[in-house]
């Protein structure tokens, strides 16, 4: 399943920081129209790439979901950043 | 892990033998313990893990802490695979050029899995202390 939401931390160690929350999956309805009509030229595209259109577009929703999971910190003198991706 | 192996494992990390003679080693050492990876359970890691600790004089301590979900090694190697040969012919040589010997159609759905099974018994820990700057890495899976 490809990933719903994400979530960005940014702390300070002196004060508190702010937590911002990414819904994916609006973004994901916002690009489906764009990508259905998109999808006859993106066939030809990957026909003529002489790459399966099926096979690129499984291999595609693979990579998205296998996002799910993901933990980005960093964290130094000063600032703690986290990118989580659920 | 068996203390035998996470020592092969940082003689390769230091550069103090090769890939091939670490393989060869840990191909011995099971030979010598197979009832270890008998008894072993089937533990299947998910995320495969690097961590970096690093402190700089002028940038001060940085920590860095990266858990990537082994799932996405898969997914990246069978995406990998659809790329046209033309195009992986140039990414070879491309590579080769950057002194990296290797070649993309060498991984393929029939290894895939013993290359991520082989992952998942990864830990590798380098330690750099010099000039003042000491860097800390540790990848593993888990």
């Amino acid at each position: 399943m490809i990933p719903v939401a994400g979530a960005v931390r940014v702390g300070d160690c002196r004060v508190h920081g702010f937590r911002l929350s990414i819904p994916f999956f609006l973004l994901w309805i916002v690009l489906a129209v764009p990508l259905a009509l998109l999808t006859p030229f993106l066939f030809i595209a990957f026909l003529c790439l002489q790459v399966d259109p099926f096979e690129a577009v499984g291999a595609l929703f693979r990579l998205l979901g296998a996002l799910r999971g993901t933990q980005v910190e960093v964290v130094n003198d000063s600032v703690r950043m986290l990118v989580n991706i659920f | 892990m068996s203390e035998t192996r996470r020592q092969v494992l940082e003689m390769l990390a230091a550069g103090r033998i090769t890939a091939e003679e670490a393989e060869r080693l840990i191909a011995a050492l099971e030979r010598d313990t197979p009832a270890e990876a008998e008894t072993r359970p089937a533990m299947k890691r998910k995320y495969l893990r690097v961590m970096v600790d690093s402190d700089d004089p002028g940038q001060g301590p940085v920590r860095v802490n990266t858990r990537v979900p082994m799932q996405l090694l898969r997914a990246g190697v069978k995406l990998a695979n659809l790329i046209p040969p033309q195009a992986r012919a140039q990414v070879d040589k491309a590579l080769h050029e950057q002194g990296i010997p290797f070649d993309m159609s060498a991984i393929n759905a029939n290894n895939l899995e013993e290359i991520v099974n082989q992952l998942e018994d990864l830990t590798v820990d380098v330690d750099v202390d010099e000039h003042d700057q000491k860097v800390k890495v540790r990848v593993f899976c888990e």
